[in-house]
Formats: structure tokens, sequence, C-alpha cells
């Protein structure tokens, strides 16, 4: 059974800036849980803390009931990739994964493994600085995974792939979660790892603002919208659930569903030229978090 | 420890600077030595120069240029071992693996005082190797078999890794590359020359001098070629030439590398990294 990564109240201030603001979430085993927000929300910050390189004004973050600088062997349990630019550019990557190999004291023999993992192994012998971005993220996940670790935290891993790349992220993440593995991952884009995540976090400007299951995220008010030629009779039928307009003039109905706009049309003898459910889906909600946090 | 120290050395060998410092201090002890061998050795007496100095000083001078001329080399190697890693933001992955930071700094100190000795190996090779072939080549005895030759060669293997561990503590107190190069730079290769050429001119001052990082350097090595300008030019010879004892001059060297390392460890290595 893998660790659960526990933040608790946590808080890092700078000067004057408050880049976490009394956070506190649980990330569990056997679940891939999104770590999002805005840029500058404080999630590489958080991240950091989780992994032992800031330290936290107060408050405290653990994996598996232990901070990370108390772990021994800290690869070997927690693997993190954190930017696609911490490779010195004069060494190959094969030569950087032996390097944290060595001081990570985790087997050689993983080295090869994890290359091939990621897809790497054509590339391993060449210098870091002759890498793509994409490449640099590759290298970082097999850095990441390196010690075999039941917990891993990603820090944008799927900045600067390309589509196949981002697939290919999407199903590694499933399928660590799948072995019971605890997987926390972050972006600021929603879209992004929609599919591939369980759980979310969602954090603006230091704090949370949303904790639970994905299917949680849909907009608490969704809308329909409807159009027709005979617009102001359209609009008289619906009466006060009519709540705005798109950018097209059609109108945003809420608080009924797309059967009961369509039945009262009907019944209006008014023929409707268009007639959906306002697509706005988990982004929509995302954003309707941040917004809100806003006002 | 053992695996801080182990990542340290495949840091430093998986990238190209170490062997490219190594041949430049080569190249440069090599010809200073030979330099300083052809016209202080009994090569340059037949070219109708030379001075009446014993061979025992000339070996000494010639030999001593691996540290006198060369040090610069395992303290610079010293500062880049810390300095690459938070130009690179390769400071992550090395934490992330060893997130203690005592044992990181610690690892760091071993491979920068082993790679010193390393180049102080290198140094020697071409202080001794060429400079012994020149003083030879005009006749003269370039007393390799004598045990002060070689207490020399042991005492410079001592200062090059003591150099390299200044390297590591300076390095890790200043953190960023290009500051701690110019200052490296400026202060051994302008500063303290001119301070331990002023240093000279008056008795008092030549006793505080004598303090001075090169000048505790040459102490310990038992020669170097400042301390050795009055005897070779005769115009210097009303300077103040004082050096502390070898075993002193090793004290200070080690002093200061201990004072920058606790330094650093203390200030910089305890910072956030982000």
């Amino acid at each position: 059974m893998a660790s659960a990564i526990e933040v608790n109240r946590l808080t890092k201030r700078y000067r004057e800036v408050v880049a976490v603001d009394d956070l506190s979430f649980t990330v569990r085993p056997g679940r891939v849980t999104g770590f999002l927000g805005p840029n500058g929300a404080g999630k590489t910050t958080t991240l950091r803390v989780v992994l032992g390189l800031v330290t936290a004004s107060s408050g405290a973050a653990t994996i598996g009931g232990r901070r990370y600088r108390r772990i021994p062997r800290p690869l070997r349990e927690v693997g993190a990739s954190l930017e696609a630019t911490s490779f010195h550019p004069g060494r190959t990557g094969l030569d950087h994964l032996r390097v944290q190999a060595t001081a990570g004291g985790v087997p050689r023999a993983r080295v090869p493994v994890v290359l091939e993992q990621v897809g790497l192994a054509g590339a391993a012998d060449r210098r870091v600085g002759a890498y793509s971005l994409g490449m640099r993220q590759r290298l970082g996940l097999a850095a990441a995974l390196l010690g075999d670790p039941g917990v891993l935290v990603l820090d944008e891993p799927i900045n600067g792939l390309d589509p196949e790349g981002i697939r290919w992220v999407r199903s590694l993440l499933r399928a660590l979660a799948a072995e019971g593995r605890t997987v926390l991952v972050s972006s600021h884009v929603l879209s992004e790892v929609e599919q591939a995540v369980d759980d979310l976090v969602v954090i603006d400007r230091g704090r949370s603002v949303y904790q639970g299951p994905i299917g949680g995220l849909v907009p608490a008010h969704p809308r329909v919208v409807v159009d027709a030629d005979r617009r102001a009779e359209l609009a008289e039928a619906l009466g006060s659930r009519v709540v705005g307009a798109t950018d097209e003039g059609a109108l945003l109905v809420e608080g009924i569903d797309v059967g009961e706009v369509g039945r009262i049309a009907f019944s209006a003898g008014l023929a409707l030229t268009h007639l959906s459910a306002e697509t706005r889906g988990l982004e929509g909600g995302f954003l309707e978090l941040i917004r809100g946090a806003e006002s | 420890m053992g695996r801080s120290v182990a990542a340290e050395f495949l840091r430093v060998l998986s990238t190209r600077i170490w062997w490219i410092l190594a041949l430049v201090l080569f190249g440069y002890a090599a010809f200073v030595a030979a330099f300083l061998a052809l016209f202080l050795g009994d090569l340059g007496t037949l070219l109708g120069g030379g001075t009446n100095l014993p061979p025992r000083s000339v070996a000494d001078l010639v030999y001593s240029t691996a540290t006198s001329v060369g040090y610069l080399v395992p303290v610079l190697l010293g500062a880049l071992i810390v300095t690459t890693e938070h130009r690179n933001g390769t400071l992550t992955p090395t934490l992330l693996a060893e997130p203690r930071r005592g044992v990181v700094v610690a690892g760091k100190a071993i491979a920068g005082a082993a790679f010193g000795a390393l180049y102080g190996i290198v140094g020697l090779l071409a202080s001794v190797g060429i400079g012994a072939v020149v003083l030879a080549a005009g006749g003269g005895d370039p007393l390799l078999g004598s045990a002060e030759t070689w207490g020399l060669v042991v005492r410079a293997l001592v200062a090059m890794a003591i150099w390299g561990l200044i390297g590591v503590g300076l390095g890790g107190l200043v953190a960023n590359q290009v500051v701690a190069i110019v200052l490296l730079l400026v202060f051994t290769q302008f500063l303290e020359p001119i301070l331990r050429l002023v240093g000279a001119v008056w008795e008092w001052s030549a006793e505080v001098g004598k303090f001075l990082p090169g000048a505790a350097s040459d102490a310990l090595v038992g020669a170097g070629l400042f301390g050795s300008l009055g005897a070779l030019d005769p115009s210097a010879a009303g300077m103040h030439s004082v050096a502390l004892s070898w075993w002193a001059g090793g004290l200070v060297l080690a002093g200061l590398a201990a004072v920058l390392l606790v330094l650093s460890r203390v200030t910089t290595w305890r910072r956030d990294v982000a």
C-alpha cells in the first residue's frame, strides 16, 4: 500500500506575498489527483514544500506521515519531476539518471528500464542540451520513476508534449494509479488532465477552492441554449427562465432541461432553429470556481 | 555519505570541465616550470644568464609552480561543483535524491578535495616532470632523489586538496556562478598579488601579509614564486619576505576552508530551493 500525501494547514509567506494560505488536502493511494489552479496560484510552492525543497512558514506536509527530509532513501518512496529545465545541458540523459540512481541508493539496473519506459533509450547517450522540451519532460519522468516509488509528484508533466506524448502521459498516470500508487499531478489547464484524474484539488491564490472527485466540478447551474426565427415570442414563452443571450443572440435558459424547453416551444407553436445544453463542462466549472474566488 | 560522494564524482566526471581544467593546468604549469628551469638552472648559466641560486632553491621554485600558479584550478573546480547546480537548477534533483543538505555539502567537499589532489598530481607531473628534464638537460641536479623534494610534492598535494575545499566553501557561499568566478579571478590574479607585493614593503605589513591565502599556500608547500622575488630580482632585495612555517601555512589554509564551508552551510545552503 502506497503512502498518502498530507498537506496540513500549510502556509508559505515570502516577505509580503502569501504564496500558500492555510492549505490542507490529502492525496490518496490508487487514484490520480489533479492539482489545479491558474499560474501563480501556489501549486509549485506547495509541491516544493511537500518535497522538502522549501520550508513552510507554518503547517506541514508529510508523505506516509513523515516529512520528506526524514525519509532515508526518498527516491525509493517518492518520485518527483518538477521542471523540465533542471538538467545540466552538458550531461547525457543516461548520466543524469546514473547520478540520480547513485545519489538515491537505487540499483543502476533501473536506469535502462526507465529509459525504455519513457521512450528515451535511443537518445540516452545524447547531451540534454540537445533535447527538445518533450524529451526533457520524458527524462524528468524517467528520473521520477527511477526508484519504482509508491508516490509520484509531477509538476506540469504535460507541458511541451506533442498530442501523442500527452496521450502517453495520461495512460501512464492511469496505469500508475491502477498499480495502487499515489499520483499527484499539477496543471494549470484542466482539459490537459481531465481524462486522467479521479480527484481534484483546485487552488487559487494559495487557497483551496475545491476538493473532491472530478465529477463534482460540473457547473452548479447548467444552462440551455435555444433559438428560433421568432426569437421574441420564444423569449416571451420562456419568461423569467431566460437569463441571458449568447454572442449570436440565442437565448440562455436556466432552471429547466433541454426537453422542457422543447415542450414549451412546441406548445407555443414555435419552430426552433437551435436547441442544446451549454457545453461548458468541467472547464466551465473550473473557471466558475476561479472567478468565484476572485469576486 | 558514501552515496553522496560517489554521486558527486559522477556529476563532475559526466561533464567536460574537469579534464579541460586538467589540460590547462598541465600546460600552464609545464610552461612556467620549464621557463624557470631554463633560466635559473645551469642551462641558463650556459646561455650567459642565470643566477647563483643554490640547486635546492631552484628545484623548489620550479617544482612548486604546480601550486604557485596552479592553485587556481582546484579552487575553480570546487566552486563550479556547487555553482553549476545553482546555475542549471540541478540542485532540485540533487536534493530530491539526498534531502539532508549537510550530507550533500560534505559529499561536495570530499569530491572537491579529491579533485584538488588529482589536479595536484597533474600539476606536479607537469612541474616536476618537465622541470626536472630541463634542469637535467643543462647538466644540473634535479634533486629527484632528495627527501626534501618528495616532502614538497606531498605538501603540494595537500595544498591542492585544501584549495578544492576552499572552492566548495566559496561556491556554496556565493551560489552565483559568474560572481564566484569573477571573485576568484579578481582576488587571486589581481588583489592578492598586489597585497602581497605592497605587504612586503614594510615589516609590519609583511607580518600581516603572510596570512593571505596564497602566501599560506606557498608556506605550506615550502616555496612559491612570490617568496622568491627577492632572490630573483636584485632590485627587490630590500623587500621583507616573511613566511609562515609549513604547518602554520597549512593550518591557515585549512582554517579558511573550514570557515567558508561552515558559513556556506549555515547561510546559502539553508535557503529554499525554488
